[in-house]
């Protein structure tokens, strides 16, 4: 299982991509961080930003209303005194034209000033270039010095009011008289500030002021600086920094404007550990009007302190510290959700993937298990018939990928198959043909052989036996023995030159034209000489037979014979040595054509034995060339004096066979042995 | 199986020498007689087969002796057989092909009887 290729294929997918999936998490992970923390950063400050421009706009909205009121009452306050200095400069005219004297007319104006009924917390008065209140809207400022009391700047207000006076023709001066004792300076606060106009009537050596309390118009700020702060208060309660985190606002004495979280109260009071300061004045420390800046610190709490951030901003016109703030910890809580997320969807991924994966791996691996079945069935076909479709592997085969290349050579390893097992069984019917020719032709050979042994029995004289062994199926050796007449037995032993089907059939040939020869002539030579002749007079191939013909006379026991070639053959006295009768007659017949042979005699005595042979036994090899030899043929001979013919051919086929071992036979091998006793009677 | 049977052709002027070694039997006669054929590709003023080398013949090499004799005897070429060990000398005895075929004891003996 794990060692399939489609597993192998799945296990190399999953690798791969696990490989890339982790790589690149990894290598995004830090950057993703970085980016998130860095967005979480900029949020932070941009809030900070959108509150402190928030603050800001309001606050520059309140001063913008606070300036249009204050204009409005100066307008008025200029038409006021207009109005009044009308009064006056009428009083003046009348002293020009001496309708009045200065004083009535000083008395005029004073009235008018006394009497006159502005309006509001509008107050008209008239002091003395000194500063002397000589008639007052209010009857309780009477009498009042004002040389003492100083302007906003400082100056003292006669002076203030003559300076512009001087410059402008009128003044405008800002002036706190809290020193004032009125019955209705308490009643609305304690704030005296007043905003006066003042124009002088010259002839009269007056300051004609008029002025309004101002301190309505700055509370009117106040109440909208405070409608901020709880409007801030609500929305800064909303807002949350990163998780936990908020904005809260602080005042330069370190107390809250707005208030920081419920789970962080004790922010205003705590000390920081590393830099030992208070917290609020750590904050107040770092801060700058330009930008936000960042400080950490640890917020003591309940089990650990909380590592902190804070981007401080100071807002100068209203001495605000703005703050943002959240636990350091929860600036990475972004990021990480994030590769959480990133990871779950690998994860998705990645299955959807295996999924794929394990479907490609199947489908790559298809086509193998279908090759893999067609093998295992291939030995089951039949060859011998001719090819047939063969469906699924010849749509593999018109495929261009690999395993197409390997379904084509499958295909082609079973056409070449069935060619050559056609050929192979062609090759082996041819085979069995000619084996089953070759057996039908050994029969037909071993059928020319005498084949009925012992041959004469009613002849007590002849004991004869003969054997033939072919190398082969069919063999060039030959023998033969039959009765000329009553008592002249002629045997024969030949060996075709070679082995095989072309000796066979010169060893057919040859035994019919000795048969045919010894019809025809009684010498043996002369037999030999037709014998010769006939075979030499067509042979192309220069076949020849070692032939030996003998004729034994069984009465007398004279043996009359040629020997064309053939080995010699032994006499096995009944008193002496086995000898060779090495004497020849001419050459091997089929050699040469009109060769005449000469005849031979050997007398035999009873009881002599003749063997006669072909070279298949002398020269029988073993499997390392040492041949059987005549030497081991003649004591062996001299050895099985006692046997009788059948029993001597055997013994000595036996040892030849034992000499050759397991070497093939590499010569026919013939062997024929006769013993001759006198006729009894 | 070995190499049994090794033949050899040389030139000697007009003399054809052949060297054979080993052993002629069924097996390397049609070897045997195929490099004598090649012998007479360029017909020698005559052939001289060295047989001091083989060890063994058997009827199947006298048969390719006797191709070639008739062959040397149809082209008028004397072929002499040198150097035949004791052994192939009997076989040629026994078989009487003494008789027919012109022998030398050794090459150089075969060489003097060939230009004679």
């Amino acid at each position: 299982m794990f060692r399939s290729l489609q597993f192998q294929l799945f296990a190399g997918l999953v690798v791969i991509l696990l490989g890339a999936g982790v790589t690149i998490t990894i290598s995004t992970r830090e950057q993703m961080r970085d980016a998130l923390i860095a967005a979480e950063t900029r949020a932070a400050r941009n809030m900070l930003g959108q509150i402190e421009l928030q603050i800001s706009n309001r606050y520059r909205e309140l001063l913008s209303e606070k300036l249009r009121i204050v204009n409005e009452r100066r307008d008025a306050l200029e038409h006021l005194g207009g109005f009044t200095v009308a009064a006056a400069a009428a009083h003046e005219g009348l002293v020009e034209r001496g309708a009045a004297s200065r004083a009535e007319a000083r008395a005029l104006t004073l009235d008018f000033v006394n009497a006159v009924d502005l309006g509001a917390s509008v107050e008209a008065f008239a002091i003395t270039r000194s500063g002397y209140v000589l008639a007052h809207s209010d009857p309780s400022q009477h009498g009042r010095d004002l040389g003492a009391q100083r302007d906003i700047k400082g100056r003292p207000l006669p002076e203030a009011v003559q300076e512009d006076i001087e410059l402008d023709g009128k003044a405008y001066v800002l002036f706190d008289d809290a020193a004032r004792d009125g019955a209705d300076a308490g009643a609305h606060d304690a704030d005296g500030r007043r905003f006066a106009h003042f124009r002088e009537v010259q002839t009269l050596g007056l300051y004609i002021g008029v002025s309004d309390r101002i301190g309505d118009v700055e509370r009117y700020v106040e109440t909208g600086v405070e409608a901020t702060i709880s409007t801030l208060a609500d929305t800064l309660a909303q807002v949350r920094v990163v998780d936990t985190g908020f904005v809260f606002i602080m005042d330069d004495t370190m107390e809250a404007v707005t208030p920081p979280a419920e789970w962080a109260a004790t922010l205003l009071e705590a000390r920081d550990p590393d830099s030992g300061l208070i917290i609020p004045e750590l904050l107040s420390l770092v801060s700058s009007e330009d930008a936000p800046t960042a400080v950490d610190y640890a917020l003591p709490g309940a089990e650990a302190p909380v590592r902190m951030r804070a981007y401080v901003s100071y807002f100068r016109p209203l001495g605000w510290y703005i703050v943002s703030t959240f636990p350091a910890a929860e600036i990475n809580r972004p990021a990480n959700d994030l590769i959480r997320q990133q990871s779950v969807i690998f994860a998705a991924v990645l299955a959807v993937a295996l999924l794929l994966a394990w479907l490609f791996a199947l489908k790559l691996t298809g086509p193998l298990r279908r090759l893999t079945g067609y093998a295992r069935q291939l030995p089951q076909q039949d060859f011998t018939h001719a090819d047939g479709p063969h469906g699924a592997l010849d749509r593999l085969a018109d495929t261009r990928s690999e395993v197409g290349g390997l379904a084509r050579a499958f295909r082609f390893m079973e056409g070449e198959l069935r060619d050559n097992i056609r050929a192979l069984l062609d090759t082996t019917r041819d085979k069995e043909r000619i084996e089953s020719e070759l057996n039908i032709a050994r029969d037909i050979q071993q059928g020319l052989l005498p084949k009925i042994f012992p041959p004469f029995p009613d002849n007590p004289q002849i004991d004869l036996h003969a054997s033939l062994t072919p190398a082969r199926h069919v063999g060039g050796d030959l023998f033969d023995f039959y009765f000329l007449d009553d008592h002249r037995l002629l045997i024969a032993v030949g060996d075709v030159a070679d082995k095989g089907v072309p000796s066979a059939l010169f060893m057919a040939i040859t035994k019919t034209l000795v048969k045919s020869a010894s019809a025809q002539e009684t010498d043996p030579a002369e037999m030999m000489r037709r014998v010769n002749t006939a075979l030499s007079a067509d042979n192309p191939r220069a076949m020849f037979v070692t032939l030996f013909i003998g004729i034994l006379d069984i009465r007398t026991g004279t043996l009359d014979y040629v020997n064309a070639g053939q080995n010699p053959p032994v006499v096995v006295p009944v008193t002496g040595a086995p000898a060779l009768m090495r004497e020849i007659s001419g050459p091997p017949a089929g050699v040469m054509e009109g060769l005449s042979y000469r005849r031979l005699s050997r007398q035999l005595a009873p009881g002599d034995r003749l063997v006669i042979y072909t070279d298949g036994v002398t020269e029988a090899m073993t499997d390392t060339n040492e041949e059987y030899g005549t030497d081991r043929l003649l004591s062996l001979l001299e050895a099985g004096r006692g046997q009788d013919a059948k029993q001597l051919v055997d013994c000595v086929l036996d040892d030849v066979r034992a000499h050759s071992g397991a070497a093939e036979q590499s010569d026919d091998l013939t062997l024929l042995c006769l013993t001759w006793q006198h006729d009894p009677d | 199986m070995v190499e049994n049977l090794g033949v050899t052709h040389e030139r000697d002027g007009t003399l054809a020498v052949v060297n054979v070694s080993g052993r002629i039997d069924s097996a390397t006669s049609a070897q045997f007689e195929a490099k004598l054929e090649t012998v007479f590709a360029d017909l020698p003023d005559a052939l001289i087969i060295d047989m001091s080398d083989l060890a063994y013949m058997s009827s199947a090499g006298l048969r390719v002796l006797l191709v070639v004799a008739k062959r040397a005897s149809a082209e008028s070429r004397p072929l002499i057989l040198c150097g035949l060990a004791p052994a192939i000398q009997e076989v040629f005895d026994i078989s009487g092909f003494s008789t027919i075929f012109e022998l030398a004891a050794t090459r150089a003996e075969a060489k003097a009887q060939a230009r004679a």
